[in-house]
């Protein structure tokens, strides 16, 4: 196992140098840079511009930047954000720490909302249950984020019993810690319903699937023949082989966060590392788009490894020395 | 010799306070585009005419203490207005910094700030301000004419490359700065230049003290980045840094040591606290607002409206319609005629139909303004068809050519420009179809709406026209290289009220004229005459001439349209009712410019 | 144990299916094809250019269909009134009374080609000018919401079902080659998917749509745009069917197929791949609505299809704002198509995971 574990972690830094190459060809690809926007300002001289251009580095060719950065990276530098004039790793740890709450938040919600309702809906076989069921999930795929996120917004606002966006009230600052975690949680709890509203139904239908399929299963039904309770088959054994496909699944759930959960976001002001790569993005501030790139390379590769290691521990079978 | 008197304004004494300036910078012309991700996109339209409020500066009744929070588009860049180039940072850092000179707002006229009064030479080129006694920086250093020659001293260094010094880089050559005495400041211009005083309202001035060391080091933009400590950004504004939460908010509180006073003595800001709290998507501003967690919405979209009506109707808030705004949504066809990797920028065949006057006069005719201004903007916006907007009170010439929307005279001036039709289809002389494609930027609902109905209009005319959205930073950096696109749609942003600022638009060797940027010699005679008469306002210091001379170029342009303007939007902002001294105004910052007078009821 | 070998063949379960478990089934079937049907007839059903705008009529709310006149007695056929804008800031249209427009079918109208090629000028239904029938509705420009869904559903069903086709495949293939070899190969795959992961198809789809030539057609615009989507959607689930065969490897069946010395194609196709095709099913059928809302999100940052083409993404992102919720929610319409579209999908994986399962089916909830 703790092989595993190691070989994942060597192979890390190769995908880390993928994806920061990949950032930089994404950014060359397509076109403009970080000063397009103020070199259109009239009042901003071409001289200037091509000033700013050279001490920023940005009329090198690509590899060239690449290879600066990759010389600094090496040192633990990830480089000097153009959008707000600083260094990049100061202003990236605040945002990596809201998503990473964000996204636990999301997806443990809707873990624990998918998993109860999964093996119910099986133990229960009913049919009504069971189309309930397929016409929440598709609603809940259906309807696109920025939606549901609208949606809580003006849920917010009608009803005032949660804060219209932002991840803590402007008297943030005289809060004792257990109010500020209060606050925290309050302002929590409408963006991280958005997620899991959005995660919840892939794991519910993914189970569900895997559940009726060992169901059918030879040693389940020789249990069920020696008089084993259905709940218990259902929980015990059967949900052993269906949690399969599932840790697989929470493994990239982890790094698909990124992508899933820039428009909560954004509608809902949480300053998180989704809103800020695809502002990096947008603006062309290089540095901090890589940076947000590794951040999320390394979770996605976090969750893998985890959804691997669980998958190993679930199922002894595949721990076995490989096939030679 | 030109001397100007103090300007009064009810019920303050002295001065009016700092300001944000967001456009004098950022712009004679901005092309207006979202500069976040999200859909900024819309702005415009309103509800009532503007109100008492406007008026109702009524230094007596005002009341010190109170907060006031206001919601923006994007986190700050820098904590150092010279270096802010964007609207948000413009606008949060504007209060920390004060000016020579401010333009007021609502009258749009300069007035002394800190700067006590001025004195411009016959020959208009040396203009010496008298530096206000007794002002003091935010950490208690008094404010010299050190600190003007050393501001001046940064704008000039070719090193800072400040984007915002380059206002004083005229005609390729600087500004010369000289102190006369510890109150004293004479700066040398390189030409006569009307309208040079209103120059001194763009940069802040910056604390010697603090920033020398840093400078000489060459350190200076980082000094004043995000991660500073804020009680090391110092300034002669009414509010200084209190606290930052990164992505979050900007909480700038009261600068005890700010010299400004009411007409009754005092101490100005009234407000304890100002408070910028980041919303990156517009709707959540808009129910930020309407649910009175923010203080003030500007601008105030047309759509807005039906959300904020009822809110309006309880006199929680107030909404002010100033009119037609300084933002004309604008439309032109790239004129260009060079060569890129040996490839023609612009085809051309198409390129002979852009440059054809009768062309674009014919487009012009055949696009529905009022449909835009119905459609688009909820009829909350003004048709345009000149250069400026009515809302530049004292430049606009109201009596330029206009192509109002007439297809048959569309088909008409096509047709005397050697253009048939082939069924609906119309054909150029050489028997080519008619079709170009029309750019956008992405994400701008407004925009996407208009370019539809531009689409459907030129169908009528027999044109076919293909749409683009292009993400913002690919379209500016298209424009900026002048080429790879046929047509544009964008907008137009006036940063201040006077015709030299223009000058980066009009001149034909101006980066913003858009239609052909940086040419050598005016292409066309109808330019070469814009450029002519451009430099004889510039050097004219008497308004009424400038004013003719500048009323003929707004005449030409309209004749030749090589920017078809479409619409102006009206300036509507909102505002919690227990806001006093509210003074909105159609140069930026639109609700805050006064922010040292604004008081909580 | 296991299932051991199963000589399920496809077309035998699929007709089997379609007795054993026909309603759920036929229903995935139907509503599929119902909106695939709809959206081929778009030019006889739809009332409208998708593009016609009615300048007078913008965001005017769905037609009120009468059925009796004013005198209260039935009409013998339904009839509608021409209303006009009241209040600009409100929006409230106010229905003119005086004269009723009857609802007609099989219009004559200008001819058009049905399928692309029938020459006809029937459409469905339509009234008299000068009123116009928006039963759905009309967005912020006049165009007819019903109009626009019925062509749109060209652009998104194509979206779907091409992102489905290009994607599956590929993750079936990387996805089992991973799995069932492991090792080097299992770790080369891996990475892959991991960079593809890491490198969010988000980002790329915008980078990449931002570098689109200029030049392009609405058409093929769509058509690029719905090759990103769906090369950049096999990554995740690769993994998932790695996952997947990982464990059935090392099953008993495979154990004894592979000492009956049948080959790893053979082995794939016979043993493993109809082992996890109940389950991919379901991801299909989760996936698709996710490929069709891939485009919205574009369109969101005005990066999807491009006017005049309708697409359901690109309808619905003019939808984002408060106002589209509380004020003109007809323009939401696009959120119901895509939601019958989703549900058909999982009514179909249902049924077609039962046909290829019976004993899962004969064991499955309600029967």
């Amino acid at each position: 196992m703790w092989r595993i574990v190691i070989r994942r972690l060597l192979a890390l830094a190769p995908l880390l140098l993928a994806v920061a190459l990949g950032a930089f060809l994404l950014v060359r690809l397509a076109p403009g840079d970080f000063l397009s926007e103020l070199s259109l300002n009239p009042q901003v001289s071409p001289e200037t511009v091509a000033a700013m251009r050279e001490r920023y580095g940005l009329d090198l060719p690509w590899y060239e930047q690449f290879g600066r950065w990759l010389s600094r990276a090496v040192r633990g530098d990830l480089g000097y954000s153009l959008a707000c004039h600083c260094a990049v790793a100061g202003q990236i740890a605040v945002h990596v720490f809201q998503t990473t709450v964000l996204a636990a938040a999301g997806l443990g919600l809707a873990l624990a909302a998918a998993l109860p309702l999964g093996v119910w809906s099986v133990w229960k076989r009913s049919r009504m249950l069971d189309r309930a069921i397929t016409a929440g999930v598709s609603i809940l795929l259906a309807w696109p984020t920025f939606l549901w996120a609208l949606g809580a917004l003006l849920l917010a606002a009608g009803t005032g019993w949660f804060p219209i966006g932002g991840i803590s009230s402007i008297e943030n600052e005289k809060y004792s810690t257990a109010e500020k975690f209060i606050d925290l949680l309050h302002h929590l709890a409408l963006p991280a319903a958005v997620v899991a509203l959005k995660q919840a139904p892939h794991y519910l239908q993914t189970l569900r699937a895997g559940l009726a399929e060992a169901m059918v299963e030879d040693h389940i039904r020789a249990a069920r023949a020696r008089g084993v309770a259905e709940s218990r088959l259902l929980v015990r054994h059967a949900l052993r082989n269906a949690i399969n496909p599932l840790l697989t699944m929470f493994g990239q759930g982890v790094g698909a966060l990124l992508s899933g959960t820039f428009i909560v976001e954004t509608v809902l002001s949480w300053p998180g590392i989704g809103s800020l790569a695809v502002g990096s993005l947008l603006a062309r501030d290089l540095d901090m788009l890589v940076a947000c790139l590794l951040y999320a390379a390394i979770l996605l590769a976090m969750g893998n490894l985890l959804a691997d290691l669980m998958l190993a521990a679930a199922d002894p079978r595949i721990r076995r020395p490989q096939r030679g | 010799m030109e001397r100007r008197k103090k300007h009064r304004t009810k019920g303050t004494k002295g001065t009016n306070g700092t300001s944000g300036t967001k456009g004098k910078f950022l712009a004679g012309l901005v092309c207006f585009i979202a500069p976040a991700i999200v859909l900024l996109a819309v702005w415009p339209a309103a509800l009532p005419s503007i109100s008492e409020g406007a008026a109702n500066a009524q230094g007596s009744r005002a009341r010190a203490g109170g907060r006031l929070v206001a919601s923006k588009s994007a986190a700050p860049q820098t904590f150092n207005r010279l270096f802010a180039t964007d609207e948000p940072t413009t606008s949060m850092t504007e209060p920390l910094v004060g000016h020579l000179v401010k333009i007021n707002r609502q009258t749009q006229l300069p007035e002394p700030e800190l700067a006590e009064s001025w004195r411009v030479s016959p020959d208009g080129r040396r203009i010496t301000f008298t530096l206000r006694r007794g002002v003091r920086f935010s950490d208690g250093q008094p404010f010299t004419a050190d600190d003007v020659v050393f501001t001046f001293a940064v704008i000039n260094d070719p090193n800072v490359a400040a984007p915002s010094a380059d206002i004083f880089n005229i005609q390729g050559q600087r500004i010369q700065v000289e102190k006369v005495d510890a109150l004293t400041v004479a700066f040398t211009l390189p030409v006569p230049y009307a309208g040079g005083v209103r120059l001194f309202d763009g940069p802040p001035i910056l604390p010697r003290h603090i920033l020398e060391p840093a400078w000489r080091a060459g350190r200076l933009r980082q000094e004043w980045g995000l991660g500073a400590a804020p009680e090391r950004v110092v300034g002669l504004g009414p509010f200084k840094i209190k606290s930052y939460v990164p992505g979050q908010r900007l909480v700038l509180g009261r600068n005890e040591h700010y010299w400004k006073r009411s007409a009754t003595g005092t101490r100005l800001p009234y407000l304890d606290e100002l408070v910028f709290v980041i919303d990156r998507d517009r709707n959540t501003q808009l129910l930020k607002f309407q649910r009175g967690e923010t203080d003030v919405l500007s601008p105030v979209n047309a759509d807005d409206l039906a959300v904020l009506r009822p809110v309006e109707r309880q006199g929680r808030i107030r909404i002010f319609d100033l009119g037609p705004s300084m933002i004309r949504e604008v439309f032109w066809f790239n004129q260009h005629p060079g060569q890129r990797g040996g490839r023609p920028i612009v085809d051309p065949v198409k390129l002979a139909w852009f440059r054809e006057t009768k062309f674009r006069q014919a487009v012009s005719s055949a696009i529905d303004r009022a449909a835009i201004v119905n459609l688009v903007f909820a009829g909350r916006a003004a048709e345009q068809y000149g250069f400026l907007s009515a809302g530049d009170r004292v430049w606009h010439n109201p009596n330029v050519p206009k192509f109002a929307y007439d297809p048959a005279r569309a088909r008409q001036l096509l047709e005397q420009a050697g253009f048939r039709y082939q069924g609906a289809q119309l054909l150029d002389a050489q028997g080519r179809e008619v079709a170009f494609t029309l750019t956008t930027n992405a994400g701008n609902a407004l925009r996407a709406k208009m370019s539809a109905l531009i689409q459907a209009d030129l169908a009528k005319v027999g044109m076919k026209v293909t749409l683009q959205a292009v993400e913002a930073q690919a379209l500016l950096s298209r424009l900026g290289e002048g080429g790879d696109y046929e047509a544009c749609l964008l907008a137009i942003v006036s940063g201040d009220a006077d015709p030299t600022s223009h000058q980066n638009a009009l001149l034909s060797r101006g980066s913003g004229h858009w239609w052909h940027p940086a040419q050598r010699q005016p292409a066309t005679p109808w330019e070469a005459r814009i450029d002519q008469l451009m430099q004889r306002q510039m050097g004219a210091l008497n308004t009424a001439a400038r004013k003719r001379l500048f009323n003929e170029v707004q005449s030409i342009l309209g004749e030749q349209q090589p920017f078809i303007f479409l619409a102006a939007r009206n300036l509507i902002v909102g505002a919690a009712s227990d806001l006093g001294n509210l003074r909105p105004a159609l140069l930026p910052d639109f609700l805050l410019w006064n922010c040292d007078e604004i008081y909580r009821r | 144990m296991g299932r051991a070998v199963r000589d399920t063949h496809w077309l035998k379960g699929l007709r089997r299916a379609w007795r054993a478990s026909p309603r759920r089934l036929r229903f995935g079937v139907f509503v599929l094809g119902a909106f695939a049907l709809a959206a081929l007839a778009a030019d006889f059903l739809a009332p409208y250019d998708p593009a016609m705008q009615d300048r007078e009529h913008f965001h005017a709310p769905p037609a009120t269909l009468y059925w009796m006149d004013q005198k209260g007695e039935w009409s013998w056929r339904p009839y509608i009134y021409r209303s006009r804008l009241e209040d600009r800031i409100e929006m409230i249209y106010r229905e003119d009374r005086t004269q009723a427009f009857s609802l007609k079918f099989f219009v004559a109208r200008e001819e058009y080609r049905l399928l692309g090629v029938l020459p006809c000028r029937v459409k469905l239904f339509g009234v008299d000018a000068p009123a116009r029938i928006f039963l759905f509705g009309s967005d912020g420009l006049g165009r007819d919401v019903l109009s626009r869904l019925l062509y749109g559903a060209r652009v998104s069903l194509s979206i779907a079902a091409a992102a489905l086709l290009i994607s599956f495949p590929l993750a079936i293939g990387i996805g089992s080659l991973a799995g069932y070899y492991g090792g080097a190969v299992d770790f080369v795959c891996m990475r892959a998917v991991e960079l593809f992961l890491a490198l969010p198809a988000f980002y790329l789809i915008i980078a990449l749509s931002s570098a689109l030539p200029r030049d392009v057609a609405p058409e093929a615009r769509a058509a690029s745009i719905m090759a990103m989507i769906a090369l950049f959607g096999w990554a995740s689930l690769a993994r998932i069917v790695r996952g997947m065969v990982l464990g059935l490897r090392e099953r008993d069946f495979v154990a004894s197929a592979r000492a009956a010395g049948c080959t790893d194609w053979r082995i794939l196709r016979r043993h493993v791949w109809p082992q996890i095709a109940g389950l991919m099913l379901v991801q299909a059928a989760l996936a698709a609505p996710g490929f069709m809302l891939a485009e919205v999100t574009l369109s969101y940052l005005g990066l999807g299809v491009q006017e005049p083409l309708p697409s359901w993404g690109g309808m619905l992102a003019t939808g984002q704002n408060v106002l589209a919720l509380t004020g003109f929610w007809w323009t939401l319409a696009p959120g119901a198509a895509i939601l019958f579209v989703c549900f058909g999908f999982h009514m179909l994986a249902d049924g077609l995971r039962e046909a290829l399962d019976p004993r899962a089916a004969s064991l499955d909830w309600g029967d």
